[in-house]
């Protein structure tokens, strides 16, 4: 049982604490407007960064809003990392292949997945054991190269050296155990996908028994320990890019009756700042501070 | 160029951190290429030296930072820092930007990817003080350390550790004037860190809680704004009075009856120029008031206090004042009944009053307001006023002011004023939303305390300045009048001040002037050239 | 606040030489001034504008604009860059003992 619940555990001390912190981010009050162009959801201005605003008295205009073209333009950034390939060409060869390990290490453990519900109905297929297998191996040996690379890259760069700290080569160390172990079983096994898929029945049907041999049982103890410490580090920014990128760079709404009563609210909060030109004998709230200042 | 380490913030508090040399910035096209052929850099004086902070650069935009005598008065303000740092975490405190700022404190990941898109960066010849990065990393790890729980053993632990002493503070304070909120780094990182909230966090932090700010934006800013009517000083006696004049100059030089509006009850457009235009740039308002005039505008200027100047320098540097300011004008606007407030020619107006304070104005305040160019757009192109292009040949460039571009994604109304009016128009590279900034913005253009003007013009506004010059490349020479349309009072500031810095009417014939003034220099009806090289 | 020696007193300047205290000013501090930037007489036309200068600002709390002086003196800009060498803000503000233009100017 002892892998039963470490598995599952895992997985739930994961979401759990992933959804604190996406929580914890997201109840933050509204803030200020504070967009940036591009704004991918413009439809017709977005190539040259254009907004609503462009439009004479734009608020008597409907406004055409694009989801796709930020769905695409999402894709790109994940899948791809336009930012780094625009701003940062040397870096982005390696920040891909790290990145592309990831992915596809994630991607082989889906279809892990996906194989251990189909078996668990009695079928199996060689065919997506296979595939599976093959996406693992890359994703560990590019996952690999690419820790590796950016470790040296951040000794080496002068830029890069004083703003990496103790933190950053653990995590990528840590990440670099994960890659390595996965390629270390790979080498051990005769199908690790079979392996990966067998074990993830095993534990969806709390089989008992589930046997882990050594060096798969290490790479997953690693990953189920990293998984555990992963939304516990800046390592989420895959979903701090939500929040930076949508509510923040492309949030252009003007206020709406929703939103005015959010705001009523906030500035009923007192404001506690201690410069003379703020603070009063009686504290007072954002309204009354920021008004009557009319002088006639 | 010595490099530096993010500890080094803590170290000598009396030492520089770094020495600016001229011949270590990236050079600029000839004739401005030889650093020996130029004004150098105003040193400060022994007196200075002794009576002033100065530990980061050699500059100095600040003289009212105190000099404390003791450890002791040294340690209150620490205090009073690490005060002012909590509440730049806290609801009640930091609604306004909690959110924004949170996510770029927790989630950089250090590729530093931002730094080769900062100007004043790449300006510096790759000086580490001047990293988007340097800033926001100590204050950062400053925050983790002492604004979250088991932060210092944290720090001690992953050597993050940063010091906090009078030297910090200090250096952190004028340091966060180091740059011009222009948000170039913030589109180049994947992470949506935005570098310059975290710079105008750190001003607000000083600001808000110790009443540390420059003197030319807070005291004899929004201080004098909301009191008198404007950062320049005008009063409104004084403001109608000078428009008076204006009036009757520009009557008696161009033939045609100007005549501009006041405090008209329920006019369609309150215009908001500002006040410094008035004064410094004055063919500005008055294009605007012939412009509205022969369109059949149904307009109006303001009169009241703060009415007649749309600058909000809030928006640089403290939420309190900003809002104040933000306010002050829509009241205005509903109590003349307007239908909608028209920005002047300023940038950060446009910013702060069209979009940041828009979630500050609340109920009938929130009146529509609309950017300048979209105004004039329409007004060239209604068909009301003629134009004869030809008037315009003469090679003119276009500035794209930060705050309306990068920052509002208005990018193409002026384009089509200007590639319609200017037969000899030509982009700058890069424009448009990769624009780099004018090296005035976040409030530095109206700086020039003690020898900040020096690092404007050297350092902050060194990539514009050869921008422009490189837009000239194919009439480099003096003979050919040129013309640097830069639709911002700002970044109009700066470039006075780098112009007459480098002799550059002198050496290249370049002026700067507004889009306004563009546009009446094209109406059939301005018989004499409005736009002046030179004086008669 | 930085002090400075002129015509023998010591007066509160900023940090750029310009006069904290406009009501202590006198001819011999605008001559002390001029000297500093190397003119060693104050002419007729120096007066007209530094004392249009300085009433225009006790009057209205700021400099006027370059316009109005242009028009007041009958000089143009470069005579009065002739005149005050580093110009109207710069020089003759200065001479005439009224504080730095600031905010947007
Ligand atoms: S701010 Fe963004 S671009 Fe700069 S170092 Fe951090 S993550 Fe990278
Ligand atoms: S906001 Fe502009 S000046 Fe400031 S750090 Fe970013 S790029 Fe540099």
């Amino acid at each position: 049982m002892f892998w039963h619940g470490f598995i599952i555990g895992s997985i739930v001390v994961f979401i759990l604490i992933l959804a604190y912190r996406i929580i914890r981010i997201a109840s933050l009050p509204v803030h200020l407007r504070w967009e940036l162009a591009p704004i991918p959801h413009e439809r017709d201005r977005s190539k040259y960064g254009g907004s609503y605003l462009e439009v004479y008295e734009w608020w008597q205009k409907p406004r055409k809003k694009s989801l796709t073209a930020v769905i695409k333009y999402m894709a790109v950034e994940i899948l791809l990392l336009r930012a780094i390939w625009k701003y940062n060409r040397a870096l982005w060869p390696l920040s891909l292949t790290f990145h592309a390990g990831i992915y596809l290490v994630i991607l082989a453990i889906l279809l892990s997945i996906i194989h251990a519900l189909v078996s668990i109905g009695g079928a199996t297929s060689e065919l997506l054991l296979d595939i599976a297998w093959i996406i693992a191996i890359t994703g560990y040996v590019l996952g690999g190269l690419g820790v590796v690379g950016l470790i040296l890259k951040r000794i080496s760069n002068e830029g890069l050296r004083p703003f990496s700290s103790f933190t950053t080569y653990f995590n990528l160390f840590f990440l670099g155990a994960v890659f390595l172990t996965g390629y270390m079983s790979w080498m051990k096994a005769e199908n690790l996908a079979a392996d990966m898929s067998l074990i993830i029945k095993q534990t969806l049907t709390l089989d008992n028994a589930i046997n882990i041999s050594y060096p798969l049982s290490l790479h997953i103890g690693l990953s189920l320990v990293f998984l555990i410490y992963l939304p516990m580090t800046n390592m989420i920014h895959f979903i701090a890019k939500y929040f930076t990128y949508h509510e923040i760079r492309w949030d252009d709404e003007p206020q709406d009756a929703k939103m005015t009563v959010k705001i009523l609210g906030l500035m009923k909060q007192p404001v506690g700042w201690a410069s003379s030109h703020i603070k009063t004998e009686e504290k007072k709230n954002w309204a009354d501070t920021s008004s009557g200042h009319e002088k006639t | 160029m010595k490099k530096l380490k993010l500890t080094d913030i803590a170290a000598n508090e009396n030492t520089p951190l770094t020495e600016l040399n001229i011949d270590e910035l990236i050079p600029l096209p000839p004739p401005y290429d030889r650093a020996g052929d130029l004004p150098g850099f105003r040193q400060l004086t022994e007196d200075q030296r002794q009576r002033l902070v100065c530990n980061l650069d050699g500059v100095v935009s600040y003289a009212g930072l105190p000099k404390p005598e003791n450890e002791a008065e040294k340690k209150k303000y620490i205090e009073q820092f690490l005060g002012g740092l909590k509440k730049l975490l806290d609801k009640e405190n930091n609604w306004t930007f909690l959110q924004p700022l949170i996510l770029s404190l927790d989630y950089c990941a250090q590729c530093q990817t931002c730094n080769d898109a900062c100007p004043v960066y790449l300006a510096s010849g790759r000086n580490d003080l001047y990293r988007p990065t340097y800033r926001s990393e100590i204050f950062r790890r400053l925050i983790d350390k002492y604004g979250k729980t088991g932060g210092k053993l944290r720090a001690r632990l992953t050597g993050k550790d940063i010091r906090l002493n009078w030297a910090t503070i200090t250096r952190l304070y004028e340091l966060s004037y180091r740059c011009n909120l222009c948000r170039r780094c913030a589109q180049a990182c994947p992470m949506g860190v935005d570098n310059a909230l975290i710079t105008r966090e750190l001003r607000k932090l000083f600001s808000q809680e110790l009443g540390w700010a420059p003197k030319e934006l807070h005291e004899k800013g929004t201080v004098l704004q909301l009191e008198v009517g404007s950062p320049t000083g005008l009063n409104p006696r004084v403001a109608i009075d000078n428009l008076e004049f204006l009036d009757e100059e520009f009557s008696e030089a161009t033939g045609i009856d100007v005549k501009t509006v006041w405090d008209k009850q329920g006019a369609d457009v309150l215009l908001i120029h500002s006040a410094g235009d008035i004064i410094s740039f004055p063919e500005s308002p008055i294009s605007f008031t012939i412009l509205c005039n022969a369109a059949g505008i149904n307009w109006t200027l303001s009169s009241e206090i703060g009415g007649y100047d749309g600058v909000n320098y809030g928006l640089f540097y403290d939420d309190v004042q900003l809002a104040r300011v933000a306010i002050r004008h829509a009241e205005i606007a509903r109590k003349l009944g307007v239908k909608k407030i028209v920005m002047g020619e300023c940038g950060h107006q446009h910013k702060a009053f069209i979009t940041v304070a828009d979630r500050v104005l609340t109920g009938d305040l929130n009146i529509p307001r609309e950017s300048v160019m979209t105004f004039l757009e329409n007004l060239v192109f209604s068909g009301k006023i003629e134009f004869d292009p030809s008037k315009n040949d003469f090679p003119v460039t276009l500035h794209d002011p930060c705050n309306v571009v990068r920052n509002l994604g208005i990018v193409e109304p002026q384009r089509r004023i200007l590639r319609y009016l200017c037969p000899q128009f030509r982009e700058m590279t890069p424009s448009g939303v990769d624009n780099y900034c004018c090296g005035g913005g976040g409030g530095l253009s109206v700086m020039s305390d003690v020898n900040f003007t020096d690092w404007k013009v050297n350092v902050s506004g060194r990539m514009k300045f050869k921008q422009v010059l490189e837009a000239f490349a194919d009439v480099p020479g003096p003979e050919v009048n040129k013309y640097v349309c830069a639709p911002c009072l700002n970044c109009k500031l700066q470039f006075r001040d780098i112009f007459e810095h480098y002799g550059a009417k002198e050496r290249s014939g370049i002026i700067c002037g507004g889009l306004a003034e563009l546009i009446v220099n094209a109406m059939v009806d301005i018989k004499t050239p409005f736009i002046k090289w030179f004086d008669d | 606040m930085a002090q400075m020696e002129l015509a023998g007193n010591t007066y509160e300047v900023d940090e750029n030489g310009f006069m904290q205290e406009t009501s202590r000013w006198t001819e011999d501090v605008a001559k002390a001034y001029a000297k500093l930037e190397k003119v060693n007489e104050l002419t007729e036309e120096h007066w007209k504008a530094l004392n249009y200068l300085r009433t225009y600002y006790l009057a209205n709390g700021i400099c006027p604009m370059i316009r109005r002086l242009i028009k007041e003196t009958g000089y143009n800009l470069s005579k009065l860059y002739q005149l005050f060498p580093k110009g109207p803000a710069q020089s003759a503000c200065k001479w005439a003992g009224v504080p730095k233009p600031t905010g947007c100017v």
